[in-house]
């Protein structure tokens, strides 16, 4: 047995590596050289780099809006929804498929539940004016009407919009996030469940101190890797779904539209900018809390 | 998860400007050009002494398009064997997707990307271009170079697109004015002998929508969609929007004064009288939501509110494929919107400015390459009718026609061929409606909003919560106003507004 | 052993009942899921073979009043275009998934070493690229000004798509919880170098986050209609999902300009909401037949037979 120097050894491991490093050197490294443009005030007729210096002026529309306070919980808190409705019900389509013995069935649940993901917002936008607008939508004329009751004006009521907007994303990305915890359910030695089931124990038993429990480490890492982007906010679902329709702003509002709209006015590259590496800096700081103390509970599942 | 870098980065540099109304002012002499190779027929005389001096130079045009034609290649070919004649250049002609436009050419000009002729609009970001210096300044080479422009488009209009006394684009010549009024079904018109002449203003239309509404049960007495709402009149309409945001001048005041349309008692009188016409069921339910013009076009609604130009009427018949009549309701008006609806600018990275200005001039001049560059190769796309009127080459239709350009975008209109189911005196009516209008005595100003931008920001939010609601009368003005400005003050509407009265006064003493 | 066998024996009728009525339940709980999660998509397809006009008249209807096809033979009209973008899209996403599959393994293999000392350095290297971006204009600047991608094959697989750190981590997590230590040792004693024990013993074992991250990458290339947007001029070159999404963005940004007169008619003239959701058919439809190939090694469990003992 030989036993090579550790740089030795190691060189194999570097060598794989490399090439995903110099990727993202190129492609994300780089390119985060460009985030001065947040400080500077852009001019075009001098390269970027040699453009005067903004300070903080870039950051203020952020705080200047009354709206700033509203804007940045409806980001928080949808984004919160998300992750634990999510979770739950992904985590329940993983645990379920798995139970099922039939592989066509349940490739072919699979593949209807991954379907919605494919679709672009701005479709899923007219199915939802399909299901809710006020002339000819479903909910309307096909089963408030039939019951005797009032017709609703989905698009000017602000309040029925969280619930909307947690079902469709709910609808759209759980099948894609249950297929990553079928992959970890999958693993899952199955001498565990034989011998649980010799101790008697039944199906919700095997789930709960089997199942979840050994694919911990992925839900974790799932989980932190959503709140580091806490406080980016999907633009298709936020802006398109709602049809950019202005009376539901209070509850659909988030920190992307909210920029996106300012900006249509005043089209500033630095400040676009500015907001940009105003969320990356919140969610990272989110994220390095919330990384430290994963860190204390479970050392090994954090994610650095 | 990750599409939402895609979508964030897409929404953080897409920029746009929704000002006002796109209209035209037409007022040209323009001297027709035989197509004739020689440059002596050309009345774009380079003051250079002759082409052999200009070196070959490719010209990039960069223009929105629904799509990139089949037979592009071809247009390009034959455009460019006329320009090596007579300024040694070629072009290459770039369409892109309305889809894409901003951010493409937002990146084109953040990268220092090296292109000539772009499209340019109020709509498309045309002041903050300039304020960030992408624009080159036209001043000297339209003296120099534009004799073609200077010829076709009044003096008075192209100050109108001037910046700090320095013209950034030129505009198209075609209606630079717009009149509001409405459009009306016109198989319902006649079935019931409606005299539209009774209609002179919102409130005359009101029976008749009662009549509709009582007769016609399946049809819309009044369709609002896409912002063309009676709020509209006030808070577009009727007032100059001085480059957009909050602060307008009243156009039947004299003063340069600057008020919150928002706050005026005209804007409460059409709001609620929107809201009348809304609680009464003649306006449609999905009036805020509603993306392009459906009911009307089938013929499902009675009236749409527009603003109107000579021939609109036709024009949006064929468009529709349904026959509507319009009404004008208010005389036309022209602000400096109208006239910076359409421009073509030229980008400060190219590398010859006045090849480029050679090449926009012959299209204010030049019939042959204009219409050349507009509706094709003759033979192949269309086929002369007579001296001014054109139709589709045999086999060709609209649909299967390889190449399509937007007519509109383009140099000076007027000299443009008509189709057979145009009205031929068109352009002498756009002649005589830009000439009629009512300009605003703030015609010429342009708004810099860097000083309030984080203003301008904050208030463009609460715009896009409140205002189409309260415009179509979708909700009860009584309280929603109140609610409007009380959020536009938080949002620092009164700044804005006082920012654009101090530059409407510098800019007055200026002139 | 014999004792519970024994005591199994005479129930095993009733067990096997009620596994079978558990089965069931189950069954017909993601019977009632998909048919919900389908019921949008199902209305998709009506609308697109419905007829126009019935659709602005009724609004979307599972039950149109007139079917027709005009929505599709409007599209199919230049197959041309169409056939292209679907070339393109194919060779994007079979090279780029497979190439980023690469790179992500080889990227996360190294960092579920614990003897890899540099392991949570590179970890926050790779998870700080989620977080931070320079903004669509330096990577713009970059790709297209410095390296000089655009209008080519390149800027449809390189950027932004080959590598995500999304991937990576997960893999990573995968590689950390399903590989065990032991027998990256036995094989190390039995002299096998790095590259031999990834490839024959690593990648095998983890064929599920293999298929899953597989997926996703299909799925990204196949979906992505960013790049096209940014960098490809030439219509040659636009992927399919840029050809099929394209249409909507120029209805959504013209139906923001309204303002504008001129912009506002462009909008009577273009294709329609049958024509749209035909589209959305064209573009997502053929990536679902590839669902299969993935689920062969997602579906099932691993015989982890060298593991045991």
């Amino acid at each position: 047995m030989q036993i090579k120097s550790p740089t030795k050894r190691m060189l194999p491991l570097w060598l794989m590596v490399l090439p995903g490093i110099l990727y993202l050197l190129v492609n994300n490294y780089i390119p985060m050289i460009g985030v001065f443009i947040a400080f500077k005030k852009v001019h075009y007729s001098k390269p970027l780099w040699l453009n005067e210096w903004a300070g903080w002026d870039n950051f203020q529309f952020l705080f200047a809006s009354p709206d700033a306070y509203i804007i940045v919980r409806n980001t928080l808190l949808y984004n919160a929804a998300f992750i634990i409705l999510n979770l739950i019900f992904a985590l329940f389509i993983a645990v379920m498929l798995n139970e099922l013995k039939n592989k066509l069935m349940k490739k072919a649940y699979q593949s209807i539940l991954l379907l919605p993901f494919l679709l672009s917002f701005g479709v899923v936008g007219y199915l939802v004016f399909a299901f809710l607008s006020a002339e000819h939508g479903f909910i309307n004329t096909n089963i408030l009407q039939p019951l005797g009751m009032e017709p609703i004006e989905w698009y000017m009521n602000p309040d029925y919009w969280p619930y909307i907007l947690v079902v469709v994303q709910s609808w759209k990305t759980a099948g894609y996030l249950s297929v990553i915890y079928l992959a970890a359910i999958v693993g899952i030695n199955s001498e565990y469940y034989e011998a649980a089931r010799m101790d008697g124990a039944n199906k919700w038993t095997q789930i709960m101190k089997i199942t979840i429990p050994l694919i911990k480490p992925v839900i974790i890492i799932m989980t932190l890797l959503a709140i580091g982007r806490i406080f980016y906010a999907d633009f298709g679902l936020f802006y398109q779904v709602p049809m950019n329709t202005g009376r539901l702003l209070p509850t659909t509002n988030v920190i992307d539209t909210y920029v996106y709209r300012a900006l249509i006015q005043t089209g500033d590259v630095g400040m676009s900018a500015a907001a940009g590496l105003f969320q990356s800096v919140l969610g990272f700081t989110l994220v390095l809390l919330a990384n430290y103390t994963v860190r204390k509970i479970d050392k090994e599942n954090a994610l650095f | 998860m990750k599409k939402s870098m895609g979508f964030l980065s897409v929404a953080l540099l897409s920029m746009s400007m929704i000002l006002g109304a796109c209209g035209s002012n037409n007022n040209s002499d323009s001297s027709p050009s035989t197509p004739s190779g020689s440059a002596g027929a050309s009345s774009a005389e380079a003051p250079k002494s002759s082409e052999s001096e200009l070196k070959p130079y490719e010209i990039r045009v960069v223009y929105p398009a629904g799509a990139v034609p089949k037979d592009l290649a071809l247009v390009q070919d034959e455009m460019n064997k006329y320009l090596t004649e007579k300024i040694n250049a070629t072009v290459k002609l770039e369409p892109i997707d309305w889809g894409s436009w901003m951010d493409k050419t937002n990146l084109m000009i953040s990268s220092g990307e090296k292109f000539d002729i772009v499209v340019s609009s109020n709509t498309l970001g045309y002041s903050v271009n300039v304020a960030k210096g992408a624009y080159a300044p036209l001043n000297d080479l339209v003296e120099k170079y534009g004799a073609n422009i200077k010829a076709s488009v009044d003096a008075g209009f192209l100050e109108g697109t001037k910046v700090n006394g320095e013209m950034y684009g030129i505009p198209v010549n075609k209606e630079f004015a717009s009149s509001y009024g409405y459009l009306l079904n016109k198989s319902l018109v006649e079935k019931y002998n409606i005299d539209v002449s009774t209609i002179k203003q919102a409130a005359d239309l009101e029976p008749y929508l009662e009549l509709i509404k009582a007769n016609e049960p399946d049809i819309i007495p009044f369709f609002v969609g896409m912002q063309r709402s009676l709020g509209n009149f006030a808070s577009i309409g009727d007032i100059d929007q001085l480059g957009g945001s909050v602060g307008a001048l009243d156009r039947n005041s004299n003063e340069l004064k600057v008020i919150n349309q928002f706050e005026t008692p005209y804007y409460n009188e059409m709001a609620t009288l929107a809201h009348k016409w809304y609680k009464a069921g003649y306006i449609n339910k999905d009036a805020v939501t509603v993306t392009d013009f459906g009911q009307m076009q089938v013929g499902k609604a009675f009236a749409m509110q527009m603003e109107l130009k000579p021939g609109k009427d036709a024009e949006m018949s064929q468009a529709w494929g349904l026959d509507v009549v319009q009404v004008q309701v208010k005389e036309p008006y022209t602000t400096t919107g109208n006239i910076t609806g359409i421009m073509g600018s030229i980008s400060r990275t190219t590398e010859d400015p006045e090849r480029a200005m050679m090449f926009l001039d012959l299209l204010y001049g030049d019939k042959y390459l204009l219409n050349l560059f507009d509706f094709g190769v003759e033979g192949v796309h269309f086929v002369k009718k007579s001296d001014s009127v054109i139709d589709y080459a045999e086999g060709v239709s609209a649909e299967s026609i390889g190449y399509r350009n937007e007519p509109w975008m383009w140099g000076n209109q007027m000299i443009t061929y008509l189709f057979p189911n145009e009205d031929p005196n068109k352009w002498e009516n756009f002649k005589n409606f830009n000439a009629q209008a009512q300009k605003s005595i703030a015609l010429g100003f342009a708004f810099d909003v860097e000083p309030v931008k984080n203003e301008v920001a904050a208030v463009a939010n609460v715009l896009k919560q409140y205002q189409d609601v309260i415009d179509a009368g979708l909700v009860d003005p009584a309280q929603e106003i109140a609610k409007f400005n009380e959020a536009l003050k938080a949002a620092g509407v009164d700044k804005i507004v006082a920012e654009k009265q101090r530059q409407l006064d510098e800019w007055a003493s200026n002139q | 052993m014999d004792k519970s066998q024994a005591i199994s024996q005479p129930h095993r009728g009733s067990a096997r009942a009620k596994e079978r009525l558990y089965e069931l339940a189950v069954n017909l709980a993601f019977i009632l899921l998909c048919l919900v999660f389908l019921a949008p998509i199902i209305l998709i397809v009506i609308v697109s073979f419905s007829d126009e006009r019935s659709v602005v008249l009724n609004g979307y209807s599972y039950f149109p009043d007139k079917f027709s096809l005009e929505a599709y033979k409007f599209i199919l009209r230049e197959p041309d275009s169409m056939l292209k973008s679907y070339g393109v899209t194919i060779t994007t996403t079979i090279i780029g998934a497979l190439t980023g599959l690469l790179l992500t393994a080889l990227l996360a293999y190294p960092l579920s070493r614990r003897d890899f000392k540099a392991r949570n350095v590179v970890a926050f290297y790779v998870f700080f690229t989620m977080l931070f971006n320079g903004g669509l204009v330096p990577w713009y600047i970059f790709y297209a000004k410095y390296v000089g991608i655009g209008d080519t094959f390149f800027a449809l697989i390189v950027p932004n798509l080959l590598l995500t750190g999304f991937h990576v981590m997960i893999m990573r997590t995968f590689f950390v919880n399903t590989i065990p230590v032991s027998i990256l040792e036995s094989a190390e004693i039995d002299g096998a170098g790095e590259w031999r024990i990834f490839f024959q013993i690593v990648l095998p074992l983890s064929l599920p986050v293999l298929a899953t991250i597989g997926l996703f990458a299909t799925l990204g290339y196949w979906n992505d209609w960013f790049n096209s947007l940014i960098f490809i001029n030439k219509p040659d070159l636009f992927s399919l999902q840029y050809l099929m999404t394209k249409l909507l963005l120029n209805i959504q940004f013209l139906a923001m300009n309204t303002q504008n007169s001129n912009m506002m008619e462009l909008l009577a003239n273009m294709p329609k909401e049958t024509v749209r959701m035909a589209m959305a058919i064209i573009g997502a439809g053929p990536i679902v037949l590839a669902y299969p190939f993935f689920q062969r090694y997602l579906i099932q469990g691993l015989t982890i037979g060298a593991v045991k003992g």
